[in-house]
């Protein structure tokens, strides 16, 4: 119970940062060296697949996951969805990570953040399906 | 629909489906706002002493080039008596290097025009040599300066690279344009003067 709710409040808090990285200019905090730049990641070709900001591509991840996460404590199924759900997430960050390092050469520490919920988001699945 | 087992139940399936109406409402805000303009915004306290319609200020910064900062000081005066081209940019942000072919291609082509291009390049998060870097990446073969402290930026009042500024022989701003921008806007904006002049 308590890891489906803590899954659901990690979802929500990565659903309202991946909005926020959708729409909002990039805050000066996070703008701290040349290789630490929001801007230089968010702005990169990178910044949008298939002409869709790939912020969206989380706040769609974060959503369902929300969702899944809700139900989880009363819908096996939605356990369920919540592992596969996460394995995607995973391979997402990991793809993510791997542009921003060595395509962009760059780290955007709110997209990091929302890498970090998203993590949390599989680890507490751990612990819904154990 | 789920089966409710009780009050509780039935609050989180209706508590489930508040991101999905969460993430429904933001689709529909996006496809209804249209896209902020590709600026990167900079850390500048805002003392804007400069407008559009207003007199442009003069500034003494050092000039740099593709091997580096030079000890000589370029010294801006408005009233240069030729159309002035100045761009704000810093080397790490990807609209200015976006957008440095079409300034490259706008100054093969109006260079000859009596058209003077200045690029001021800011030094936040970056350096000198980062800068020249750039400089020499993008073939800046027209007056480049050093902006360390982004003291011309706040003169210009300049709230994110790339920002663009046409001034006129008298040194009064023409325009003042933010972010990424075609060629056919630069080049029709300093159309607009070069016929009527």
């Amino acid at each position: 119970m308590i890891a489906s709710y803590g899954a659901a409040a990690a979802s929500l808090a990565g659903l309202v940062l991946s909005i926020y990285l959708t729409i909002a200019p990039t805050p000066q905090f996070c703008e701290i060296t040349s290789f630490m730049s929001c801007d230089r990641v968010l702005s990169s070709p990178y910044a949008k697949v298939m002409g869709v900001p790939t912020a969206l591509y989380g706040a769609g991840w974060f959503a369902a996951a929300s969702t899944a996460a809700f139900l989880s404590s009363e819908k096996r199924w939605a356990a369920r969805f919540l592992v596969a759900w996460s394995l995607l997430g995973i391979l997402g960050i990991a793809a993510l990570i791997y542009v921003e390092l060595v395509l962009i050469n760059a780290l955007c520490i709110l997209c990091t953040a929302a890498h970090v919920l998203g993590l949390a988001v599989a680890i507490l699945t751990f612990f819904i399906n154990r | 629909m789920p089966k409710n087992k009780g009050r509780g139940a039935s609050v989180k399936t209706y508590l489930a489906f508040i991101p999905a109406v969460v993430l429904v409402a933001f689709i529909v805000y996006l496809v209804a706002t249209p896209p902020s303009p590709s600026l990167t915004t900079v850390t500048t306290t805002a003392q804007t002493s400069v407008s559009v319609g207003g007199q442009a200020s003069s500034f003494s910064l050092n000039l740099i080039d593709g091997q580096g900062l030079k000890d000589q000081k370029f010294d801006f005066n408005p009233a240069s008596g030729k159309l002035v081209f100045m761009d704000f940019i810093h080397e790490w942000c990807v609209h200015c290097n976006n957008m440095a072919p079409i300034i490259e291609m706008l100054y093969t082509n109006y260079k000859d025009k009596d058209v003077v291009f200045i690029t001021v390049a800011g030094g936040q998060n970056t350096d000198a040599q980062k800068t020249a870097n750039y400089i020499r990446k993008h073939r800046v073969s027209w007056t480049a300066v050093f902006d360390p402290q982004l003291e011309v930026f706040r003169k210009y009042g300049v709230r994110g690279t790339p920002t663009y500024f046409i001034i006129d022989p008298k040194g009064l701003i023409l325009v003042k344009l933010e972010g990424e921008q075609t060629y056919g806007t630069l080049a029709q904006e300093l159309d607009k003067y070069l016929r009527h002049r």
